[in-house]
C-alpha cells in the first residue's frame, strides 16, 4: 500500500497536467492540435490498463473518498459516532443524511480525510470490530425507522492487528455480514475503491450493488495471494488478473447491478462526473426498491445470493 | 538410537509430540484420542479420523444431497467435497444430530464455493429433519484460489445461517479455525465450543506480525485467550468432548 511504485500513476498524472497547462499559456498559436495530441497520448497511457493497474488506481491517494462521495451526492450529513458499546472507529464513518428528500442512514470506509489525507487516523479504513459494531447498531436504526441504507466501500480489509483480536474482529464481522443479509429495509451498497475481504463483505452487499470502473473488489489483495500461493509479491500482477476483482469483471459475472464509468485515468480527474452518475444510480435504485412489495424485495435478495455462483 | 526412531517414525509407529517432542507410541496416541498423554496437545484430526472418535460407532451416515445441491460449475466436483468437508447424519451417545467436519488436511480447510454448498445443505438439512447442528471447523479461511467466488460463500453461509436461526447449532474450533471462516457462519453457533490450543481467529499470524512488526505472545489467538475475552462458551478437552456434546444434544 506504501510501495515506490503505487505512485506511478500519480507522476505520469502531474506530468500531463503540467503539459497541459503550459500548452494553454502558449501565447498567438493555435494549441488545438498540440492540445489534442496530449488527449490522445493520456487516452493511449489508459487504454487497455491491466487489473493490477487498476488496482493501482483504486489506490491513489488522490481518488475520491468516500466522505466527499457522501458531501457531493447528500445534502446534509450528520455524522453519528460510537458503537455504544466501547468506542468509535474512525476507519468507519457513518450518519443521517437526506438525497433529494428522502431521509437515509450512510455508512461507509474512510480511508483518510478529505484534505489531509490522514491515512493513519482512519487506519487506512481497516475497521476494528467497534466498526462494525457501529454498522450494526446503524443499521438497526435505520431498520427500525424503515429508511433506506446507502453504503460505500473503500478498504484493503478489516485491521489486522492485536487489538482488533483481541476484541474479536472475526465475530463483529460475522455478525455485520449477518446483519446486512437480514435488514428488512432495502440496501444499496457502492464500491468505491479498494475492497477486500471479509472487511469489505462486511458492508458490501446490497439489494442493488453499484461498483466504479477500476475498483477493486476481491477476496484478498493481489500482494497477500502473491504470498500466500508463490512466496513473495512480485506475481502480484498474475494474482490480480486470477481475482479477478476490477467493475468489469465483476459486472461481467453479473455480481454488481451498475458499473459507474470512471474518466480517461481514474476517478479522480473528473470527480464531479462520477459522483453525478453514482448519484443518479443511487436515485434510480432506490425509488426502485421503495415502490417493490417488501416482501418480494426480501425474496428477490435471497434469490440474489443464492445466485451468487459462477454462470457457465 | 536415533536411526531407530527415525525409521519408527517414518512407518507410522512412532509419532512425535509437535509440542513437547516426546517420542509416543501411535497405537497409544490413537488410543488416547490423539491427545498427547504428556503435555496435552491435541493433535489435528483429519475428517474421517475426528468422525471415528466422536460419533457412535457405525452411526455416522453422509448426506447424498450435497451433490444434487450444487450447481454445474465449480461445486459439482464431489472427490473435492469428500476431502474438503465431510457432513451427514450421525449419533453422539445415542442423540442424533446432523454433523459436519472440515478437513484441515485438504487445502487447508478453506472455504470455496464446493464447500459454502455444502455447509448450506447441512444447514438445510438440519432444519428440515429439525434436528440440531453440530460443526467442527478447522480452516485456513476462504478459498482465496476462486476469487470473489470464495469470498462470498461468507455472505452465502451466513445468509443460510440467518434463514435456519431455529436450528441449534454447535461450533467446535479445532486447531486452526481462521479468516472467512471464523468471520461467517461458525461465529453465529448457539453455543461455541472449543479444544484446548486451538488457534482461532480472523487474521493470520503472519500478517498480523508484518502489520505491527512484532513478534506476537505465544498464546495470542489461542482457544483460551479467546475464553477470557468473553468469546467462547467453554473450552472442551477432546476427552470430554462427546460428552459435552451429547449434554447439550440432551438440552436442546
Amino acid at each position: 500500500m506504501k510501495t515506490k511504485d503505487h505512485d506511478k500513476f500519480a507522476d505520469i498524472d502531474k506530468a500531463l497536467k503540467r503539459l497541459e497547462h503550459s500548452i494553454s499559456k502558449l501565447p498567438e498559436i493555435d494549441v488545438t492540435e498540440i492540445a489534442d495530441k496530449v488527449k490522445t497520448l493520456r487516452r493511449q497511457l489508459y487504454n487497455g490498463i491491466s487489473r493490477w493497474e487498476s488496482l493501482e488506481l483504486a489506490r491513489l491517494s488522490d481518488r475520491p473518498g468516500a466522505n466527499e462521495f457522501i458531501n457531493i451526492i447528500f445534502n446534509d450529513f450528520m455524522e453519528l459516532y460510537g458503537d455504544r458499546i466501547y468506542g468509535d472507529d474512525p476507519a468507519i464513518i457513518g450518519g443521517l443524511a437526506t438525497l433529494e428528500d428522502i431521509p437515509l442512514v450512510v455508512i461507509a470506509h474512510q480511508k483518510h480525510s478529505a484534505k489531509k489525507r490522514d491515512y493513519i487516523y482512519h487506519h487506512y479504513g481497516m475497521a476494528c470490530p467497534e466498526g462494525h459494531y457501529k454498522a450494526i447498531r446503524l443499521m438497526r436504526l435505520a431498520e427500525k425507522f424503515d429508511k433506506p441504507i446507502v453504503t460505500f466501500v473503500d478498504t484493503p480489509g478489516a485491521y489486522p492487528g492485536p487489538e482488533a483480536e483481541y476484541k474479536g474482529q472475526a465475530f463483529s464481522i460475522a455478525r455485520c455480514i449477518s446483519t446486512i443479509a437480514s435488514v428488512r429495509i432495502p440496501v444499496i451498497a457502492c464500491i468505491i475503491g479498494e475492497a477486500g475481504s471479509g472487511g469489505a463483505l462486511a458492508l458490501g452487499f446490497g439489494d442493488r450493488v453499484i461498483m466504479l470502473e477500476h475498483a477493486f473488489y476481491s477476496a484478498i489483495s493481489p500482494e497477500g495471494f502473491s504470498s500466500i500461493i508463490w512466496d513473495d509479491t512480485s506475481n502480484k500482477e498474475t494474482a490480480a488478473d486470477i481475482l479477478k476483482g476490477t467493475g468489469h469483471d465483476l459486472y461481467n459475472s453479473g455480481l454488481i447491478d451498475y458499473l459507474v464509468k470512471e474518466p480517461v485515468g481514474g476517478a479522480h480527474n473528473d470527480p464531479a462526473m462520477v459522483m453525478e452518475d453514482t448519484k443518479g444510480a443511487i436515485k434510480n435504485f432506490l425509488k426502485e426498491l421503495s415502490s417493490m412489495d417488501r416482501k418480494d424485495m426480501l425474496d428477490a435478495r435471497v434469490k440474489k445470493i443464492k445466485g451468487m455462483m459462477p454462470r457457465d | 538410537m536415533t536411526e531407530v526412531l527415525d525409521i519408527a517414525k517414518k512407518d507410522g509407529r512412532w509419532t512425535e509430540c509437535p509440542s513437547c517432542k516426546e517420542i509416543i507410541i501411535t497405537e497409544k496416541l490413537e488410543e488416547n484420542l490423539w491427545v498427547c498423554p504428556h503435555c496435552n496437545y491435541h493433535f489435528r484430526l483429519n475428517a474421517a479420523r475426528r468422525i471415528v472418535i466422536t460419533c457412535d460407532k457405525d452411526s455416522f451416515a453422509p448426506l447424498p444431497i450435497f451433490a444434487a445441491d450444487l450447481d454445474k460449475k465449480g461445486g459439482s466436483d464431489s472427490y473435492e467435497i469428500d476431502n474438503a468437508i465431510k457432513g451427514g447424519m450421525a449419533r453422539i451417545e445415542d442423540l442424533s444430530c446432523v454433523i459436519g467436519v472440515m478437513n484441515f488436511a485438504y487445502r487447508g480447510g478453506s472455504m470455496g464455493m464446493s464447500v459454502g454448498n455444502a455447509v448450506i445443505s447441512l444447514m438445510k438439512h438440519a432444519k428440515m429433519s429439525k434436528k440440531p447442528l453440530v460443526m467442527f471447523c478447522a480452516s485456513g479461511g476462504v478459498r482465496i484460489q476462486e476469487g470473489i467466488w470464495g469470498l462470498f460463500q461468507m455472505l452465502r453461509t451466513v445468509q443460510a445461517r440467518n434463514f435456519t436461526m431455529d436450528v441449534p447449532m454447535i461450533t467446535v474450533f479445532t486447531d486452526p479455525t481462521l479468516g472467512g471462516v471464523t468471520a461467517s457462519f461458525a461465529a453465529l453457533a448457539d453455543i461455541m465450543l472449543a479444544e484446548p490450543g486451538s488457534s482461532i481467529g480472523f487474521a493470520g499470524p503472519r500478517v498480523i506480525e508484518n502489520t505491527i512488526n512484532h513478534r506476537l505472545p505465544p498464546n495470542f489467538q489461542s482457544a483460551e485467550m479467546l475464553l477470557s475475552q468473553g468469546f467462547l462458551d467453554r473450552i472442551v478437552d477432546r476427552h470430554q468432548l462427546r460428552n459435552t456434546l451429547a449434554y447439550l444434544l440432551r438440552w436442546f
